[in-house]
Parts: C-alpha cells; structure tokens; sequence
C-alpha cells in the first residue's frame, strides 16, 4: 500500500509539473517570438569596438537579467538522464528561454534610452543554490553589453 | 564592414530541439525501469542460488533471538507454549523423512536448533525468521479447530526455514538494497529514487509468492508423513478466507499469493487422499474459542 501511495504521489507531481511547466514554455516562447519582432531594430553585437560610423555615440551599459526555475518535471527527466547521460534536451529549452529573454530585457533597456545598437554583448550564468540540494535549482541568466546612443537622444 | 540593419531571425530547433519532453521521458523511464528489474531479478537469482548453501551455523550466528511477547510466567500461558514446542518437534521428526531434492533435512538445519514461541499478538498470523525461529500469534489459535489444523501452519513454518528461505530472503533484501543505494544514492531526487525502487522491490515480491507456494507445498509432504492424511490441513485458509475483514488486493503486491489461490493448492492435495479424514483434537492448553 505504501508503495502505491508513493507511486501516486510521484506520477500526481509529474503530471502537474508536465501540465503546468509546458503550458507556461509554450506561453513564454510566444511572447519571445513576438518581443524578438519588436525589437529587432535594435542591433545587438559582440564586438568590442563601435562601428566606425558610430565613434561619436554616447555609452551606457545596458544589462537585462532573469532567474528562472526548473518543473518537477525537467527534473526528474534530468534525474533519469543522469543515470544513463546523453542530452538533457529538457534543460536546453529551459536555458534558451531565459538566455532569450535576458537579451529581450537587455534590448528594452536599450530602446528606452534611444540606442540603436549595442556592442559588446556577454552573458553571465549563475545557479541559485538555495534549493539545489533537492534539484529544484533554479538559474540566473545575465546579459550585459554597452549600448550605443546617438547624438540628440 | 557594414552594420547590419536589425537582428537576424534565427531558425529554431537548432539550440532547443523540438523533442517532446513526454517521449524523452517515457523512453528514459522505461529504458531505466527495465534495467533497474533486470538488475533486481538477476541479483535476486544469484542470492537465491547462493543462500541455501550457507551454513545454518553462521545463519544462527547471526539472527536476532525472538523475544517472547507473552507473559511466560502466567500458568496457562507457559503450558501453552509447552503443548505448541511438542507439537513442533512432533511435526520436525516427521519432516525429517520428507527429504529436500535428495537430501537429508536434518544436515541443512539440525532438528534440535528449532525454537517455537506464541506471540501475543492481535493478528492471526505466523512466522519464520533468521535461526530456524518459529512464532504463531496467540490469535492464530482461534482460526483453528484441530491440531490438524495447527500443525499445517507449523509445518508450513518448519517448511519455509529447511528451505532456507529466512536467510534468502534477508540476503536477498540486504543485496537488492546496497545495489539501488549505490545506482540511485546519490540521485538527489528522493521521490524518483524512491519510486524506481518500489518499482524494483515489486520484482521482489513475486519470489516471497514463490517461496510460499513452496512452504505449502513441503507443509503438505510433512503433514501427510506425520497424520498419514491432509484432514484439516485447510482450516487456517478456510477460516481466514471467510473472514470479512481479510482484504483481496491485487496479488502482484502481495507478499504472499492470495489465500483463495494456496486453499485450492491443500485441498486438491487433500482431494487426493482415500482415507478417512479424522482430526486430532487440540492439545487443551492450546484451545482458543474461536
């Protein structure tokens, strides 16, 4: 009896954290797709110097972070990858996401005070370990870059 | 170089694979879970083949002496558990001609290092453990109307402990624990950890059911030796068939196999029998009213 009622328990979290976790990727990848529309003007690069037309532009540091968590589900997924490795396909989408929407929040940061590009983008990745001992981790995505602002804005 | 005029837009499912995660996941628990049973079967079968041939010296070195649960000073109790040892080693010399594939019963565990103690216990129930230990509750006598009756379920006991089957079944356990501890140890993630190895002790529970059928089995070889006939032999499993608190749970997480199902064993083993069926009566100080 014990056992079934341990094996309900795991397969009711399951099911919830596929339920809920999937609903809220699919929401969050089409709100990515559109905000990417939105703010494809601003240009977004890695090199380290401005453009040779743009050496007069003003800069500021511009930086967009996100701290998301992992589904019951992801993790158990991993859990059951770790045994055997291969690709956790289902951390993949999850750091994609938030890789995306830290560079999203770095661009509306940019828009906001008139640049058109930004130069220098990097990424910092940090783990929130409060609750890593029990896998429910959750990650910090950070991305900064230094935005180039023309004159008169 | 010239500046690009806006981002590009980067095709998807290049960093992202669209796999489906409920597929990824089905295949790795399968894929898990059938290695996990493989396992357990496999290791399970390596004990079973071992275990019988551990000396009974060491099994004895090793097991846990069973307290007495009842108030052994009390004068019907003390006569009670006197009448249950006599019939225990009335029941022991009459095994000793009922040899196991071949061999003699009394070289794998030797008569005289049985004990039998009643427990007072609510249950009706009994059991064998480490060191060739006996126990029947107090109200497993009440389910009972003959010695006949009695002494099935203390051959069953006798059965189970010249086969070997407490320290297989300790081993057994003790082996399947280390391996799922040593795979799934360091899985941070309890409930899953917790879950597959359920899910493998599942696999266990079909070789306890196999272990009883065999005690039943011996039990009636023992029993038939010692009263020349199976009268009674069903009377534990008729009464507790009938009673209406027993619960019929599904059989595969049972430890052991339904009652219905070991009734039928005894009595188409009892069918078989041309004599008359007379039953000994209860020793006195054994008699419960049922």
């Amino acid at each position: 009896m014990e056992v079934l009622f341990q094996l309900a328990i795991f397969f009711i979290l399951l099911a919830l954290g596929y339920l809920f976790g999937r609903r809220a990727e699919s929401k969050h990848y089409q709100q990515i797709f559109a905000r990417e529309d939105q703010l494809r003007h601003i240009v977004v690069l890695n090199q380290r110097f401005p453009p040779p037309g743009m050496l007069a532009h003003r800069t500021d540091m511009v930086c967009g972070n996100v701290v998301i968590s992992v589904d019951y589900f992801k993790t158990v997924v991993a859990s059951l990858r770790n045994l055997v490795g291969g690709n956790i396909s289902a951390y993949e989408s999850l750091l994609d996401r938030a890789r995306r929407e830290a560079v999203l929040r770095m661009q509306e940061q940019a828009s906001l005070r008139g640049a058109e590009t930004v130069i220098n983008l990097k990424f910092e990745t940090a783990r929130v370990s409060g609750n890593a001992g029990r896998a429910i981790g959750s990650v910090e995505v950070l991305a900064y870059g230094t935005a180039l602002i023309g004159p008169g804005k | 170089m010239s500046l690009p005029r806006g981002n590009p837009r980067i095709p998807e499912g290049i960093n992202a694979r669209n796999t489906h995660p409920m597929r990824e996941f089905l295949v790795l628990a399968a894929g898990v879970s059938a290695g996990l049973v493989a396992l357990v079967f496999a290791l399970s079968l390596a004990v079973r083949l071992m275990a019988p041939h551990s000396p009974f010296a060491w099994e004895l070195a090793a097991a846990p002496a069973l307290e007495s649960l009842t108030d052994e000073n009390s004068e019907p109790q003390a006569a009670a558990s006197d009448a249950l040892q006599e019939l225990g080693k009335a029941l022991l010399a009459s095994s000793l001609t009922v040899p196991i594939e071949g061999k003699d019963p009394q070289s794998i565990v030797p008569a005289e290092d049985f004990r039998f103690a009643l427990l007072g216990l609510d249950i009706p129930n009994a059991f064998a453990t480490l060191g060739a230990q006996i126990a029947v509750s107090e109200t497993l006598l009440s389910h009972v109307e003959s010695e006949n009756g009695l002494a099935m379920v203390l051959a069953h006991e006798i059965a189970h402990v010249q086969l070997r089957h407490p320290i297989e079944a300790a081993s057994r356990g003790m082996v399947v624990q280390i391996a799922l501890a040593t795979i799934l140890g360091n899985n941070a993630n309890g409930l899953l950890g917790g879950s597959l190895g359920a899910g493998s002790m599942l696999t266990l529970l079909s070789f306890n059911r196999e272990m009883e059928l065999q005690a039943d089995r011996r039990a009636l070889a023992i029993v038939r030796s010692h009263y020349g006939h199976l009268g009674g032999a069903d009377e534990f499993f008729r009464n507790i068939a009938s009673d209406p608190d027993s619960t019929t749970w599904l059989e595969f997480t049972q430890t052991h196999p339904s009652t219905q199902r070991r009734l039928q064993l005894i009595q188409t083993a009892m069918k078989r029998d041309t004599t008359t069926l007379t039953t000994q009566p209860m020793a006195d100080a054994l008699q419960r009213s049922g």
